[in-house]
């Protein structure tokens, strides 16, 4: 019967090891089992701690008042050893497992006591396993913990790294259009120059009899078409500088528009700048359906487009310079594609050219964002694609974005 | 820890009884009792059990009425559950412990009590409660009843205590293989009840078929087997048809039997709980205190009180007898942890 009874005894305790992944609950569970079923009056498991270099308790089942007898060895130990208190007249029972002390306290004949270790040493192998278990989830679980920290800071700098790269691309882009507003600017102050210049010439030389009715009507009508044509030029310049400021106020929130219209929104920012230099530049459009999108920042992307197109040309001399802009539609996307008939991009450094920082016009300041932060419009903030090929003639840009009921 | 006793029939009678002081008060079920019919000039608290015993009769109806010894302190724990209210003074000796018989917090209460009780003390306690099984406020102090509550009392003075249950496996041994706190969900891998069933069937002419579980299940508890020591019973009291509802938890995987009782060894169990208790009695013992489990009165029908006569037979010849029986019963024999039984006689001099 005793040998059956330390079976049984033996499946309980075995049963109650392993429950939990987190060694202090599996412990206390088994340590409770293991007490109660054996008699034990108190328990406890000492765990190293490799920082310390020393034993701690981590839990404890039995009356606290029996704690002070629940010892570690003094000396280097056997495992399995019992010692007997004779103050107390109590055997503790010393278990070595996994690098930790389990301690037994119990008030029984050395005999029996003999038996419980028996009883533990039986399946010592088990819960040998079951204690590393625990330890190693721990340490994966702080290992996780450390690294969903890392992947989180680094998400973070990542994240500042772009707002940098943003805000630098947007400054290098401000200095561009300083010179475009001056070749936007130039012709309509020269116009304005020029009406001013004949106003005063017509009054100098005294073109106008202002003693006769027909003179003053004369003057009349001449000062004030000059009026109107300052007038002119003046909501002109307006239009421009508003159009430049509405170009750098950021988008909040998507705007319903044809690509028809932000390619001559586009175009009455840099168009003059462009014809100034000579180049030709043709807009066919095969559908005016309208996409939902960011405009503003929509308009950044042709931009810096043309104005590497308008770079471009300048640089290689490019006789009868084009660009040809088309707009059209398949399936459930809509295309806006820019040719230019400069010669194209050298095939070994077309795989990098949206690559951040990449820049081959170092002679005049090229920040090499421009078309980084394009992609970055196009793919991250537009859903779309942006690519670039070469054709016969020159380089041509592919932006793909999907209809509205796509 | 008590220095008199007394019994009264109805609580109008009290006043003839106590005289100023602390009293504790143990009220048979079948009681008419209010807080406001107590005696003004005494404080007392107290508990309902479905009987209480006085000398060796057990009754339904009546009060047993305790003094406290000067040295014997008590306290109210308002909520077994809260646990950070234990408190066991250094210097107790004794623990007597009254506490809701039905809660779902006895199993922590019990593990905190232990973990606080000073070395050499012991404890003795008893469930409260009603045969309706139903959990109802049954704990009481001058001003008002408590519901899931627990009555400590604490005295300088040691008591000794016997715990005996004379039940013996018929069938053993059988694994419970899933638990959850009070219910035996699978004996096995097998439904708890048609296993039980199955083993109580073979065993008796009664079926459960045609008759009440409770009156078939009353003769056939469960034991908790432990290495070289008696069995922990568990009183099985409900079945849904697959599951058995037990008074007092069972952990998983635990190695239980099928036990039955005899009437003869159950009264000589009681008898040999008394002469262990009575053995090691200490001379500052005023009283033999019994908890006998309620089901053992039920199971022993007629011949119960010849359980009585066993115990006052072998007790102290000066030591009154009294107690109660109960849904549950507390003791730590030795040093080892305080345990929940069910169907078993404690019987300890106090």
């Amino acid at each position: 019967m005793q040998l059956n009874e330390q079976l049984l005894i033996t499946y309980e305790c075995v049963s109650s090891v392993g429950t939990s992944l987190d060694l202090k609950t599996m412990i206390e569970h088994f340590l409770k089992v293991f007490s109660r079923k054996t008699g034990s009056m108190a328990s406890v498991y000492w765990q190293f701690n490799p920082q310390k270099k020393d034993f701690e308790p981590l839990c404890f089942y039995g009356k606290r008042s029996f704690s002070t007898m629940l010892v570690l060895p003094t000396e280097p130990m056997e495992n399995y050893t019992i010692v007997y208190d004779a103050k107390s007249d109590k055997e503790r029972l010393h278990v070595n497992v996994a690098g930790d002390w389990i301690v037994f306290l119990f008030h029984a004949k050395q005999n029996d006591v003999g038996f419980m270790k028996a009883i533990i040493n039986s399946f010592s192998g088990k819960l040998e396993n079951a204690i590393h278990a625990c330890k190693n989830h721990l340490e994966l679980l702080e290992m996780n913990e450390n690294l969903a920290k890392k992947v989180h800071e680094e998400v973070e700098k990542n994240r500042q790294k772009d707002q940098h790269i943003l805000q630098q691309s947007r400054l290098a882009q401000m200095g561009e259009m300083i010179s475009m507003i001056a070749h936007q600017w130039r012709q309509p102050l020269g116009s304005i120059s020029a009406v001013v210049a004949g106003l005063k010439l017509k009054l100098l030389l005294n073109r106008f009899d202002l003693e006769s009715v027909e003179g003053r009507e004369a003057h009349k009508q001449f000062t004030n078409e000059s009026l109107h044509k300052i007038e002119e030029y003046v909501r002109f310049l307006t239009n421009t500088i508003d159009d430049f400021r509405n170009f750098f106020k950021p988008d909040k929130q998507q705007e319903r528009i044809s690509l028809e219209k932000l390619v001559n929104r586009t175009l009455e920012i840099i168009g003059k700048a462009l014809e100034i230099n000579g180049i030709n530049v043709k807009v066919s459009v095969q559908t005016s359906n309208e996409i939902l999108t960011y405009t503003n920042e929509m308009t950044q992307v042709i931009l810096n487009i043309l104005k590497n197109a308008e770079d471009v040309i300048k640089e290689r001399n490019i006789p009868h310079a084009q660009i040809g802009i088309t707009i059209f539609e398949k399936e459930n996307e809509q295309y806006l594609e820019i040719e230019d008939n400069a010669g194209g991009i050298h095939e070994e450094i077309l795989p990098h050219i949206f690559e951040p920082y990449f820049s081959t016009k170092q002679e005049k300041n090229g920040t090499g964002l421009g078309l980084y932060m394009s992609k970055i419009i196009v793919e991250d903030h537009c859903q779309g694609s942006i690519f670039a090929t070469n054709t016969i003639f020159g380089a041509k840009f592919s932006i793909i974005l999907k209809k509205e009921d796509a | 820890m008590f220095s008199t006793l007394a019994f009264c029939k109805t609580v109008e009678s009290l006043h003839l009884h106590v005289r100023q002081g602390h009293y504790l008060l143990l009220v048979g079920e079948k009681t008419v009792f209010s807080l406001e019919t107590l005696p003004s000039n005494i404080s007392c608290c107290g508990a309902i059990f479905p009987r209480i015993i006085f000398e060796t009769r057990s009754f339904d109806e009546g009060i047993v009425v305790a003094r406290l010894e000067e040295t014997t302190s008590w306290s109210i724990l308002e909520a077994m559950c809260d646990t950070n209210g234990i408190a066991i003074k250094e210097e107790s000796r004794a623990v007597l412990a009254l506490i809701d018989g039905l809660s779902y917090d006895i199993e922590c209460f019990l593990e905190t009590i232990f973990d606080v009780l000073p070395e050499k003390t012991n404890i003795v306690g008893a469930g409260a409660g009603k045969l309706t099984l139903v959990q109802e406020p049954v704990i009481f102090d001058t001003h008002r009843f408590y519901e899931n509550a627990a009555l400590l009392f604490q005295s300088p003075h040691p008591m000794s205590l016997g715990v005996k249950h004379g039940w013996e496996a018929i069938v053993s041994p059988l694994m419970a293989t899933k638990t959850n706190a009070h219910c035996l969900e699978k004996i096995n891998f097998q439904d708890a009840f048609e296993v039980y069933k199955n083993a109580v069937e073979a065993d008796s002419s009664k079926r459960f078929n045609t008759m009440n579980f409770f009156d078939i299940a009353k003769a056939y508890p469960f034991g908790i087997v432990r290495y070289n020591k008696d069995f922990i019973v568990r009183d099985p009291i409900f079945t849904d048809g697959k599951s058995i509802t037990l008074v007092g938890s069972i952990d998983a995987n635990s190695v239980i039997a099928l036990l039955k009782g005899d009437k003869n060894k159950l009264i000589d169990a009681a008898k040999e709980a008394t002469r262990i208790a009575s053995k090691t009695a200490c001379k500052e013992a005023r009283s033999c205190f019994v908890v006998d489990c309620i089901s053992r009165f039920l199971f022993l029908e007629d011949t119960f009180c010849e359980e009585l006569e066993a115990i006052a037979s072998c007790k102290h010849p000066s030591l009154p007898l009294w107690g109660v029986l109960s849904l549950g019963e507390i003791a730590n024999a030795n040093d080892e942890g305080i345990e929940f039984y069910n169907k078993t006689c404690v019987v300890c001099t106090i």
